[in-house]
């Protein structure tokens, strides 16, 4: 009788456990989003702790290297020094401002800017959270872009949070074409490459396309999902598949490399207003 | 060790994980907060709690990635239930079983996941990228989860004795 008991109780677990491997996409983002949800301004609270300590270590570490010259220099000059780190920091905000304002005026769709509250928890995968969700017209498909390029797409949204594939997971696949040449491909991810950055490779480039080293990859707009003409990142190596049949480019993303606090999704295309 | 100890224990234990950056020297690697948290509740309490703990530890784990849903269940319920089962053999307060077992878990760990995405075709990988993962694993392993131990037992001990049974 315990025997059985005991075997009903494995049965029913991995009878659970089938169940929710089944599950429709839109139920496991659900389900997903009862636990990402509460813990989303956890999370974007330990990013801007984070970004304002290093912001304070930025400062103290321009205070030791105006100290360190302190034998030549007198107090007026360190007081100089470490106001014009903080005009430099406050310069450099300016600007990473001034560019997604920028970016975010030049662009044919509406944009929702988005702030990045946490990278995935598995190395396994390539991507990251977003601190947007349904609530806010999020939808999951849609292209995540920056002033550097393209970022990824949306993959689970939930009422509060968006999950994006990056450009360099393998899962995230976009049509792109080389700028110089016109010569369209896939770009696929390959995950990080052994020094840590993230990488892609451009498959199905035509054997005879002239494309070199430094080359702009951006994206063709085939598919819907992208929009046309958004940098993806340079071509690094050129070569040839084992079939001889098409050429491969390996590309770093440039967005995804480096990386901004603030990314934006793209929405519904903007007709006559933002094309004027 | 209740219920509500081990929830929050957890829900912190991932919200950690997210945030803390991964070791990009080897293979952007996650530090294995989860797994340490996991193999002490399953050295220090029951059955019950300890299944509890794996199956929420695998339902967190994968909300917070894009990976299917139930998929690190089986790995963290096989952790906790191998933890458990060697549990009177082992020295459960010394940091160096704490040690060897977040060494072996994260080899566990690695092959596990190497498996399962081999099998489905979900993630390709290379043999570079398991070995370079499988040797930061071994030493994350080695180092976070003495240290995730030694931090939970701590927080175990500021909660007054007279509380511990309702929180």
């Amino acid at each position: 009788m315990v025997e059985r008991k005991s075997f009903l109780k494995w049965a029913i677990a991995v009878a659970a456990l089938l169940l929710l491997f089944n599950l429709p996409g839109g139920c496991t983002a659900r389900i997903k989003g009862i636990f990402k949800d509460p813990v989303s301004p956890v999370e974007t609270f330990f990013i801007k702790t984070a970004h304002s300590l290093k912001a304070g270590a930025d400062t103290v570490r321009g205070f030791g290297g105006v100290m360190e010259k302190n034998s030549r220099l007198s107090e007026e000059v360190i007081y100089l020094q470490a106001k014009l780190v903080g005009l430099e920091n406050l310069e450099q905000e300016n600007r990473h401002l001034q560019d997604q304002l920028d970016f975010y005026k030049r662009q044919k769709h509406t944009l929702i800017p988005c702030q990045v509250t946490a990278r995935t928890i598995s190395g396994w995968w390539q991507s990251m959270r977003l601190d947007k969700g349904r609530t806010q017209g999020v939808e999951a498909g849609r292209a995540v872009i920056s002033p550097d390029g393209l970022v990824g797409r949306t993959d689970e949204v939930s009422a509060y949070t968006a999950e994006v594939l990056l450009i360099s997971d393998p899962a995230c696949k976009v049509s792109a074409r080389v700028s110089r040449t016109g010569s369209f491909g896939l770009v696929t991810g390959l995950g990080v490459n052994a020094q840590g950055y993230p990488v892609a490779r451009m498959q199905f480039i035509h054997k005879d396309s002239p494309v070199r080293a430094g080359d702009a990859v951006v994206t063709s707009g085939l598919g819907g999902v992208f929009p046309k003409d958004i940098l993806i990142g340079y071509i690094e190596t050129v070569g040839m598949e084992e079939a001889g049949l098409y050429q491969y480019a390996d590309i770093i993303p440039k967005a995804v490399t480096e990386l901004m606090d603030v990314v934006f999704v793209t929405g519904e295309e903007e007709n006559a207003e933002a094309e004027e | 060790m209740s219920r509500r100890f081990i929830t929050v224990l957890l829900a912190a234990g991932t919200v950690l994980q997210t945030v803390l950056p991964s070791w990009n020297a080897f293979g952007a690697l996650e530090l294995p907060l989860l797994t340490g948290l996991i193999i002490f509740i399953a050295l220090h309490t029951d059955r019950a709690r300890m299944f509890y703990a794996a199956v929420l530890a695998g339902l967190l784990h994968d909300s917070f990635c894009p990976a299917p849903l139930g998929l690190s269940i089986p790995f963290f319920v096989i952790l906790a239930a191998g933890v458990n089962w060697i549990r009177d053999e082992v020295f459960g307060d010394q940091p160096a079983t704490y040690a060897v077992l977040g060494a072996v878990a994260a080899v566990f760990e690695l092959l596990y996941y190497a498996s399962i995405f081999k099998l489905s075709g979900l993630r390709p990988m290379s043999g570079g990228l398991l070995a370079l993962r499988l040797a930061g694993g071994l030493m994350a392993g080695t180092v976070v989860v003495p240290l995730v131990a030694l931090t939970v037992e701590q927080l175990d001990r500021l909660i007054p004795r007279n509380r511990r049974r309702y929180i």
